[in-house]
Formats: C-alpha cells, structure tokens, sequence
C-alpha cells in the first residue's frame, strides 16, 4: 500500500510496469566506468582475469546497471515543489552482468512519502527496477529515490 | 591486499573498521560518468555555470557516480562479487576534487543455510566528520574457508 500524503499526485501509476532497453554491456561501457571511479580490479578490468575467476567474461562492477535505470520514467504530475535532487539509491545484485550482456528493465512506482525536517517538507518519489538479462535471469534490483522539495 | 584477492568470512569481526579510504574526483573522471549516463557535458556535474544556476557552489559528482565510488571501496576490500545489497542515503552534494574518506564499519555477521552474512555501515564524509554527505548500509556475502 502506498503511504498516504496530502499533496496530489497520479495514482493510477502504482502497479503498472514501464518496460525499457535492451541496454548492451559493452566492453568500452565497463572500461569508461571502471576508469571514470578509478576500478582497477582485473574481475571488471579484464576479460581473461574474469574468465579464470570462473565468470564468462569481463564483469560490471555492481552498481553499474543504475547508469540504465533512469529511463524514460512517466511524470507522476506531484502538485508539490519544483526543485530535486537524488535523494538515495539502492543496488541488490542478484547475478554477475558480463560483457555482451544484453538487459532490459522493468520499473514501477513504489511509494511517494513525505518527510518534514529542519530545511522544510521533502517529498521522495521512489522507483522500483528489475533488470533481466538475455536469458531472462534477474540479475539486479535497483532503487532510487527522487527527493522534490519546496 | 590484491585487488583480486578475497575477503573470506572468518577474516571479519563485528566492530571492525575498514578505512576510511580517501578518494578525489576530477572533472574529466565526472565527464567519462556522465558521457555513459546519457547526461554529456556541460551540465551542474561538470560545469561552473551550469551549477550555479541551480545555487551549488560548483559542480558536483552526480549520486549515481558516488555510489559507483563507495561500491569500488567496498569491492576493493571484499572482493568482486561479495555485494548483495548497497543500500544508500545522499546527505549533501559531493565536491569535486576534494578529499573524501569512505568508512566501513561491520555492524553484524551471521551464518545460515544461505551463506556467510556481514552487514556494514558506509559513510562517506568530506572535511567536517560529523556532517556526512553519504550514509548507508552495505550487505555483503563472503565465502567461508571451510
């Protein structure tokens, strides 16, 4: 059940999933990334270490399938606040994601629930994604929280 | 201890501190992130501008790419492989180029039928300690020696 607040906002979001991808996990995608946070272990950075750690190839470092995640995510049209910022996110992966993989995603609203501090009302958005693989093997849920204040 | 070698269960212990390890972000490092994330440059990431238009001081490492910086911490001590669930809470904007300490302290671990369990708290602070721009959680699965 979603949590109840008293600013509106469109409800009929809640239970419908927006599907998006596919998203290819190419090699040079997973060598910017690891490069970009300064990822120098061989299971993300080479192909052949990663293979002979077992996995089928080289491998994202877990957080890499948020980049995916933002989508094309429906306006939930809140009548509250103009300015947000990133307020939280949430990785669980489930499986490795190799190069060559190919993921699709399935998103959903979660909640949208209020917080009222020191700096005012907060109100967070909070998204749900599943990504699959090519097989259909879940390999990562992600959260992420979307923070619209006054 | 190598960047491939791996943390097992027994080599943890509740209360431990792990850190903090201390990282710095430049600009082209949050240009290669945002170039990936379908957001290029110039934007409040990369950008004085940019930033200013919004009231930051300057542009700032993009939520997305500081839990991409905690998780390699996490992984740089644990090992590819270990993280089952990263779990985090942006407190404040995240400056380029300036030191940040990320900590990890263990906070549980547990063994069951699903494997070995250790449960840490993150924090990621810049000069002033208790004014974190990043708190969170981070479970992890370890493989045991046995």
């Amino acid at each position: 059940m979603p949590t109840q607040i008293d600013y509106e906002y469109d409800h009929s979001l809640y239970g419908v999933e927006h599907e998006s991808g596919p998203f290819d996990v190419t090699r040079e995608i997973v060598d910017v990334y690891t490069r970009s946070i300064g990822d120098d272990n061989p299971i993300f950075t080479d192909g052949e270490a990663a293979r002979a750690a077992g996995y089928a190839d080289q491998v994202a470092p877990p957080t890499l399938c948020a980049l995916f995640e933002r989508g094309e995510l429906p306006d939930i049209k809140l009548q509250f606040g103009r300015r947000q910022f990133h307020g939280g996110q949430r990785v669980e992966p489930r499986a490795p994601i190799v190069v060559g993989d190919r993921l699709t995603a399935s998103s959903h609203l979660k909640d949208v629930y209020t917080k009222t501090g020191r700096s005012g009302t907060m109100v967070h958005v909070v998204w749900e994604t599943t990504f699959s693989n090519q097989d259909g093997v879940v390999v990562a849920d992600v959260q992420r929280s979307q923070v619209v204040r006054e | 201890m190598s960047q491939a070698t791996k943390l097992y269960f027994e080599d943890v212990e509740l209360g431990d501190e792990i850190g903090p390890a201390i990282i710095s972000v430049a600009l082209d490092q949050v240009v290669d992130f945002c170039s990936l994330w379908g957001n290029p440059a110039p934007n409040r990431f990369t950008d004085q501008a940019e930033a200013e238009k919004i009231g930051l001081d300057g542009p700032i490492v993009p939520g997305i790419m500081t839990m991409a910086l905690v998780s390699r911490v996490v992984t740089d001590w644990a090992g590819a492989g270990t993280v089952a669930d990263l779990d985090l809470v942006f407190r404040g904007t995240v400056p380029h180029n300036q030191p940040l300490h990320v900590g990890i302290q263990v906070s549980d671990t547990e063994q069951d039928d699903d494997g070995n369990h250790v449960q840490c708290d993150i924090t990621m602070t810049g000069p002033v300690p208790d004014r974190p721009y990043v708190i969170g959680t981070a479970r992890l699965n370890l493989p045991s020696r046995d």
